[in-house]
């Protein structure tokens, strides 16, 4: 993808992700500026969650998602969640915690599901960036702490 | 506004129906035909497998479009967060 491309297909993904949807999902929208997503999910009870969407090469690829603690620090312990999005174990490739769910670039490219193509979902709507969020803040709230 | 209307705010990463505030709807309107609008007016491609919560004094549950918004237990102005559900894990 030609960076300009996936800077206007990205501009135009993070456009609806608004101070008003920020307020109604208790998200905390810390920065969207291509090619960074930086978000928290929060919610009463719960220890907020920071994620980083770099969405270089976007939608050729699939955005590389990081997990935080509140402060941006990188998370150092995996998190309690029965979905199996948020994976206990380190990623083969980047030797972190990661997101293992359709639609994030460490599943595509973890070995046990590289024969799930992410060019079978690229541009549906389940599958943009909005989407992308959407699904791991889903499974986050299915968690505790 | 009266027990026979709700008002109601469908919010996607998409964007809003309505852009701004509320559409005073029937109370015994199924919740689909809005979300139909919804998917309509914000030009959403395809909402196969999305799902519908809303959040109460008790927290937040999903409910059931193909019921209305008295059915749901709904009343007076109604926020609906309208998406896809969780992903599946690997």
């Amino acid at each position: 993808m030609h960076p300009a491309a996936a800077k206007e297909l990205f501009e135009r993904d993070v456009a609806t992700l608004s101070p008003t949807l920020a307020r109604r999902r208790h998200w905390i929208i810390h920065a969207v500026e291509f090619p960074t997503i930086d978000c928290s999910f929060t919610g009463d009870g719960r220890t907020p969650l920071r994620l980083r969407f770099m969405c270089n090469d976007w939608n050729d690829l699939p955005p590389s998602i990081t997990l935080h603690s509140a402060d941006g620090a990188l998370l150092t312990a995996a998190l309690s969640n029965p979905t199996g999005v948020f994976h206990p174990g380190p990623h083969p490739i980047t030797n972190r915690f990661f997101i293992c769910m359709r639609g994030s670039r460490e599943y595509h490219t973890h070995p046990s599901h590289v024969n799930d193509p992410w060019e079978k979902l690229k541009g549906t709507s389940n599958y943009d960036l909005g989407g992308i969020l959407t699904q791991v803040w889903r499974a986050w709230q299915k968690g505790r702490g | 506004m009266s027990s026979e209307h709700v008002g109601v705010s469908v919010s996607t990463t998409a964007g809003f129906y309505p852009a701004e505030g509320f559409n005073q709807v029937p109370a015994n309107q199924r919740v689909e035909v809005d979300l139909d609008k919804a998917k309509d007016a914000l030009k959403i491609k395809d909402t196969t497998g999305w799902v519908a919560t809303v959040t109460l004094p008790s927290g937040k549950r999903e409910i059931n479009i193909a019921q209305s918004y008295r059915e749901n237990g709904l009343s007076g102005d109604v926020e609906i967060d309208w998406g896809p559900s969780e992903g599946g894990g690997g």
